[in-house]
């Protein structure tokens, strides 16, 4: 079964395969790849089969969230005490985000050793161990097993055996990295540094805004969309969509198609960034490609600008959205900061957890300007509630009928990235030749 | 006005007192009949509005919704999670009568999702406090949402947390309206307003 991967390998330009490049699955096990449906040998075209095969959906755990990868578990602040915790998902395993009484932050599987009961109970709160309440099986906050109950019996019966190791049966701790505030945490054998997992890219848009200055916590935005998983990371790096379906958008001219941008997938296709220069001047100039946008309705404009004005943060100017496959995508969209939490659920349904946060010190102004801009995103976004709309009617579709090839031709065929426009399909051109080699497909 | 009525009635018929409705045996003044009455009457009043506010964001009418606000009204809708740890962010977050009407005007005219029907349900409507002319005031809220080719589900169920001005006039009008919902999830998009 492994020549599945080495098959996949072959298939894929020799330019691409770079050296010291990070394949997520080596410490897995491919298995059952046979079963799978046939997906021809070009970068263009999509079977619809991949959105609804349980099979593919357990295996992208494994290699996604369950491999070499770092996963985005939380931020600093969301435990900002000694001694308290939060819930929160790698993939579709729970696991407890603690810090301990020495400022240590370490995140652990929400499941007993001994019976599988979640041993946290509540979504945050403060505790200096966590106890499951089924036999009272007591683990640290870093997850070792403490002690139980009658471990010796009573009255000279019962017990568990001598032999019985205590330090085999802590709670499965992932590794954790903790920078500019966010909280990274893998459950992969050998993941790579943080930064060699980034990439030089990636870090330095992350550095720019989550750069050490301490966070605040603003709030959260929970949904439910019932879509595969991929169909949203697809939405991410889809340019084309974006001046067409959020009229919001290119009615009020915010992000269009004669906006100066940059979009990459940097690390091979792993994961991908988006950054643009907002000026008024934008906004106010109506030429050739504006007119393509027949939805654009002439001389609207809103009662309340500060929503779509934001106050200047940083010198460059810049926007950026980037996606840190698999588990979130982040946004520092004016004065926007949100950390959109990628949670599978199963083959066919998602969590997206928005978590808005603002620097610490932020004046009373700047945090205004945060919450109010904020309504272009979440469930009740002016576009993001847009996309959560298409993502479940395609749902539907691609179930009924996965056996359908879908082109992704805009653009060309092959992969030219960096790109400056939004009339190409290179991002999820480029995603799908990494998913593939990563998933041996 | 049938408390209005009763009152009449009451006060032409046996004086100034009068068998308690609450108490069989006990007596009431007239002036605690009037301090009832008029709470009921404040009641009712309070939970047409309540009603009307329903029957304007059903019909989709979100213009004559927006003008049920102060214009330095904020308008939020929150969860649970955040309201109860004091976190300033919400879903849906109208500061001033300005960012109420953007809401109302792109939600109908820009913003593209799916035809649907939603319906309000409001109940256990409570004047919390009163300080001059604003209530603080309490209700429970259910929304559902039909859509075609789909059944009819509950999309939100939670809990109206509101600061009203009864105007000189009679009239209400919402200064703060805080829609807390309950479930941990919201669906796949929440473009209205509930």
């Amino acid at each position: 079964m492994r020549g599945g991967q080495l098959l996949a390998a072959s298939l894929v330009p020799t330019p691409y395969l770079t050296r010291g490049m990070i394949m997520t699955n080596v410490d897995t096990k491919p298995s059952n790849y046979s079963t799978f449906p046939s997906w021809p040998e070009n970068n263009h075209e999509i079977p619809t089969w991949i959105y609804s095969n349980e099979q593919l959906f357990d295996r992208e755990m494994e290699v996604f969230f369950g491999g070499n990868t770092w996963n985005y578990v939380g931020l600093e602040c969301e435990v900002p005490e000694p001694n308290s915790f939060k819930r929160s998902w790698i993939g579709t395993t729970q696991v407890v985000v603690t810090r301990d009484a020495g400022n240590q932050i370490h995140v652990v599987e929400n499941r007993c050793t001994h019976r599988g009961t979640p041993v946290c109970w509540k979504q945050r709160g403060d505790a200096s161990s966590l106890v499951c309440p089924y036999h009272q099986w007591t683990f640290g906050l870093d997850g070792k097993l403490l002690g139980l109950p009658f471990i010796r019996g009573a009255f000279g019966k019962g017990g568990m055996p001598k032999d019985f190791d205590k330090s085999s049966h802590g709670l499965r701790a992932a590794k954790v990295v903790v920078r500019g505030g966010g909280i990274w945490a893998s459950f992969g054998e050998s993941p790579p540094p943080l930064e060699d997992y980034f990439g030089p890219e990636i870090l330095s848009l992350y550095d720019r805004f989550l750069n050490g200055r301490p966070l605040k916590l603003l709030g959260y935005s929970r949904q439910i969309l019932p879509n595969n998983w991929k169909l949203y990371h697809e939405n991410l790096r889809d340019l084309y969509h974006a001046a067409i379906l959020h009229t919001f958008l290119v009615t009020y001219g915010l992000y269009r198609a004669d906006v100066e941008h940059l979009n990459d997938t940097p690390e091979n296709g792993r994961h991908e960034y988006g950054k643009s220069i907002f000026s008024k001047k934008t906004r106010d100039q109506v030429n050739e490609a504006v007119h393509e946008m027949t939805l654009r309705r002439e001389g609207q404009i809103l009662n309340e600008m500060s929503m779509v004005e934001p106050e200047i943060e940083f010198d460059d100017g810049l926007t950026s959205n980037f996606n840190v496959f698999p588990s979130v995508h982040i946004q520092q969209h004016g004065n926007i900061f949100s950390m959109r939490h990628i949670i599978p659920k199963d083959v066919r349904s998602m969590e997206l957890a928005w978590t808005q946060f603002g620097y610490a010190d932020d004046s009373s102004e700047l945090e205004m300007a945060r919450l109010k801009q904020a309504n272009l995103v979440g469930p009740a976004g002016y576009i993001s509630a847009e996309d959560g709309e298409v993502l479940a009617l395609i749902q539907t579709n691609v179930e009924r009928h996965p056996d359908v090839l879908q082109p992704l031709e805009m653009g060309g065929r092959d992969i030219n990235l960096p790109s400056d426009n939004m009339l190409n399909e290179d991002l999820l051109r480029s995603f799908y030749r990494f998913y593939r080699r990563e998933m041996g497909l | 006005m049938f408390l209005c009525l009763l009152e009449i009635l009451v006060i032409e018929t046996v004086g100034n007192r009068i068998i308690s409705p609450i108490q069989g045996s006990a007596y009431m003044a007239l002036a605690d009949i009037r301090e009832l009455s008029a709470s009921l009457v404040l009641r009712l009043r309070l939970q047409e509005f309540y009603e009307k506010y329903c029957i304007k964001l059903d019909q989709l009418d979100l213009e004559s919704w927006s003008k049920m606000f102060d214009n330095t009204a904020r308008y939020e809708i929150t969860s649970r999670e955040n309201y109860s740890q004091g976190l300033p962010y919400a879903t849906m977050f109208c500061e001033g009568l300005a960012m109420i009407k953007d809401r109302a005007e792109a939600t109908v005219g820009t913003v593209i999702f799916e035809d649907r029907v939603l319906r309000r349900f409001v109940s256990c409507l409570e004047v919390v406090d009163r300080t001059g002319d604003e209530l603080s005031c309490h209700a429970n809220f259910l929304v559902t949402e039909s859509i075609a080719e789909n059944e009819s589900r509950i999309i939100a169920v939670g809990q109206y947390v509101d600061l009203i001005r009864e105007m000189p006039n009679g009239e209400f009008v919402i200064l703060r309206r805080q829609c807390v919902v309950d479930n941990y999830w919201l669906p796949r998009s929440f473009p209205l307003p509930i």
